[in-house]
């Protein structure tokens, strides 16, 4: 066993040389933060500083405040609603570029360009646009269709939507990208065959092009919802996690608990909460689509 | 296969995470950092005077600590405001010739909320840096200031010092920080919007309303004659619920009390239900209040000072960002009394203090306070302090901010409260008549911050006001109750 281990490592010398500066460096800015972030979350902290460890205390006082559950809820509510509003997007506008002929540049630039913009800038610009009076942008624009005005973010029930719509106009370019590499690496062969056996539009999409994507689109449905999981900048610019919590997230509240309370353990905690949520997700959906794998091929 | 695809994704997950979670970690919190300049003991004094130092000692008062000191000095001017660098540079002037060993490393972080966690756990904090006093409690209680209380004891600035004001600094018997700055809460009128719905009186001094009442009543006037908005309501970051207590206490809301040891949640009263009541009529039944809901103190300043707001709870420390980042002209800010509610007429305390770098050493705190004298801060008026504070209010003068309204005294004895105010009085560049009447404070209590976890409270007091400006359907004696008993079992429980 030994020897085989041995003559492992000789055979992949090389590779391990060419990775050793990317381990260290994961090493050092990656998983340790991180396993020490873990551990501070079952202890009583003073500052950053380990005090006493108290087990699963700090995790017990988050669950049972009541602000967890909203954040917990809000949480899932603003992936459902970035999969609702956020997840074809990207997939349709790939689809349509990719068939376009003219001018396919520039609006390729168009959409990727809101990404370009820093996340804070683009949040302080959506909330200029939704500004509840009746000069706000989005209210001058309603008032000139004689529409009432909104009041926006500040509806309880409108504000997750809102905000996931503003995620979905930053970031959908950068995925809508990956799509479209995806579909021009499609072979055009299998359209033209498809066309002579009479194949129309649609038929071509379902049973050539999704079929293709099916992998990417998997991948970029869980890049969706741990990305948005971790929902963080735009509440904060927004609305501070208000109105009464309607858009407080779990990394908003972890932040609040660091920075305004200066409680590291508790922030840890609602941190390993998330994480421990999003690998569930995540192992959930591998073994779902190796089953679908094993079936019909996808993924 | 299956288990790499596993392990590919997890770490996909893991390093997502991780871009928050450890977004301000170090493993060691408080790493003394080595203070270079008490490390290294060359008795440059002492060497220099040969073989007879104790002859040579020159004749300032610090000559037992010759011993160069090193201390970096937080709130530094940035270049651009050539003004105050110019002023910082004069006490770094006296300093050298004053004190020759102690060395001014100037660095220009200010608190903030975000920055100041990252900068205390890594160590890096300056010797000598200010924070508000609503801060104050969770710094000491994360130990990231330093414990001066025999220092303090040895200028003997303890019997000196405001008493309600160190209260909020020490903890069991100790004393971490000194207050530098004593505000209580007053209403900010906008001159030039009261003129333009002409609620002033023959000297074009705002009438000021006396009551709630008066104010909404006042608000309504002046939404209707102008068309802007009447009052300013804080609603997020705290902010709805700090200042929510000026209004509370005067409708005699009491938030919390000690039974037996035990603190008890009390704000589920009759007192508190008609003062939440007063906020949400002030959208609901009166219409007076800004649009934007989710609104803090920076908002504030950007309503306030570019007149699109007639009056707003504010704080004579707050006369700065509001003039300089808006350019509103000082003339038209007037600071008066918190209007009375049924009860009392109550002003919250707020301020700010100095705080020093855990880690430093002792010769570092008294060098910092030799900083502090050199700019005005001591009980005794001396050539040296007395030239700190006239640089201090030119400095105000050359910034266009009002000179003349004065904070509370944060010294109780020593002459140099008398001294600061014949250099103010000589400098007045307002119409005290716009602040007289916040200044005399007549009838109003000033009261200093709730004792236990008054930041969670701010925080259940803001998604009370917000709940109720953005619902109209809102249960005010529900969410009072409900908040009463969840700040209890999450806080007030944990904190016996």
């Amino acid at each position: 066993m030994n020897r085989k281990i041995a003559a492992a490592l000789k055979r992949d010398l090389t590779s391990w040389i060419l990775l050793g500066p990317a381990v260290v460096c994961f090493a050092v800015v990656l998983w340790q933060p991180l396993i020490s972030g873990l551990t501070l979350s079952f202890f009583e902290t003073k500052g950053y500083d380990a005090v006493r460890f108290v087990g699963f205390k700090n995790y017990e006082s988050i669950v049972s405040n009541s602000e967890f559950a909203a954040a917990l809820k809000n949480t899932f509510s603003y992936t459902s609603w970035s999969l609702v509003i956020g997840y074809f997007v990207p997939l349709i506008t790939a689809i349509i570029l990719n068939e376009m002929v003219h001018l396919k540049a520039f609006f390729k630039f168009a959409c990727y360009f809101p990404t370009i913009i820093p996340s804070m800038a683009t949040a302080l610009l959506w909330y200029f646009m939704f500004n509840p009076g009746k000069n706000g942008v989005l209210n001058s624009l309603l008032g000139f269709a004689g529409l009432p005005a909104s009041q926006w973010l500040q509806n309880q029930k409108l504000v997750i939507p809102l905000i996931v719509l503003t995620m979905t106009w930053r970031s959908f370019g950068g995925t809508m990208l990956i799509y479209l590499a995806s579909l021009q690496s499609i072979n055009q062969d299998i359209y033209e065959a498809a066309s002579i056996d009479g194949a129309g539009f649609l038929a071509k999409i379902r049973n050539i092009t999704l079929p293709h994507i099916a992998g990417t689109a998997g991948l970029m449905l869980i890049m969706q919802i741990i990305g948005v999981f971790q929902i963080f900048q735009e509440p904060m610019a927004m609305t501070g996690g208000g109105p009464n919590n309607a858009s407080l997230s779990i990394m908003l509240s972890s932040y609040y608990y660091a920075f305004r309370y200066f409680d590291a353990g508790k922030s840890m905690a609602a941190g390993a909460i998330a994480f421990a949520i999003l690998a569930i997700l995540t192992i959930a959906y591998r073994l779902a689509s190796a089953r679908i794998g094993r079936g019909g091929g996808i993924a | 296969m299956k288990s790499k695809r596993l392990t590919a994704a997890l770490l996909t997950a893991l390093f997502m995470i991780y871009s928050f979670t450890a977004c301000s970690q170090t493993s060691a919190g408080n790493t003394p950092a080595p203070s270079p300049a008490v490390a290294a003991p060359t008795d440059s004094a002492a060497a220099d005077s040969g073989a007879a130092p104790a002859v040579d000692a020159p004749a300032n008062d610090a000559s037992a600590n010759d011993a160069p000191v090193e201390i970096s000095i937080a709130n530094w001017p940035q270049s651009i405001d050539a003004e105050r660098v110019k002023m910082f540079e004069g006490y770094v002037a006296t300093m050298k010739e004053r004190y020759p060993n102690i060395t001014i490393v100037p660095n220009e972080y200010a608190y903030t909320v975000d920055s100041f966690l990252p900068k205390a756990a890594s160590g890096q904090l300056p010797t000598l840096y200010s924070t508000f006093f609503t801060e104050t409690d969770k710094i000491i209680g994360a130990g990231y200031a330093a414990d001066i209380t025999d220092v303090l004891t040895e200028l003997g600035y303890v019997q000196k010092l405001n008493p309600d004001m160190l209260a909020l600094l020490q903890r069991d018997g100790r004393t971490y920080g000194v207050p530098n700055g004593g505000y209580n809460v007053g209403m900010a009128y906008n001159v030039s919007i009261f003129k333009e719905a002409g609620l002033v009186d023959a000297n074009g001094i705002p009438l000021y309303p006396q009551t709630y009442e008066e104010l909404a009543e006042t608000a309504k006037t002046i939404k209707e004659k102008t068309g802007k908005t009447g009052l300013f309501w804080y609603t997020k970051n705290n902010q709805g619920g700090w200042m929510f207590m000026n209004l509370a206490w005067s409708y005699g809301v009491e938030f919390m009390k000690q039974e037996n040891g035990k603190w008890i949640s009390t704000f589920d009263s009759e007192e508190a239900v008609s003062a939440m009541q007063y906020v949400k009529d002030l959208k609901w039944k009166h219409n007076v209040i800004q649009d934007n809901l989710l609104v803090d103190g920076d908002d504030m300043f950007n309503m306030f000072g570019t007149n699109q707001v007639a009056m707003a709870y504010s704080t004579l420390d707050w006369n700065d960002p509001l003039i300089t980042q808006t350019g509103m002209n000082r003339n038209d800010l007037s600071l008066s009394r918190v209007p009375a509610g049924p009860v009392d007429r109550v002003s919250l305390m707020g301020g700010n203090c100095y705080m020093f770098n855990p880690s430093s050493t002792k010769e570092q705190i008294e060098a910092a306070f030799k900083w502090l004298e050199v700019t005005g801060f001591s009980p005794e008026a001396t050539e040296l302090t007395q030239k700190g504070l006239e640089e201090k209010y030119e400095n105000m003068l050359a910034k266009n901010l009002p000179v003349g309204p004065m904070p509370l005294r944060i010294w109780q004895s020593g002459d140099i409260a008398e001294v600061e105010e014949e250099i103010v009085n000589a400098r007045i560049n307002v119409d005290m008549n716009l602040w007289n009447e916040f200044c005399d404070g007549e009838g109003v209590t000033i009261h200093p911050e709730v004792p236990m976890n008054a930041q969670e409270l701010y925080k259940a007091i803001d998604n009370i006001v917000q709940a109720v400006l953005t619902d109209e359907n809102a249960d005010i004696r529900v969410l009072l109750s409900e908040a009463n008993a969840t700040f209890q079992k999450d806080y007030l429980d944990n904190a016996q």
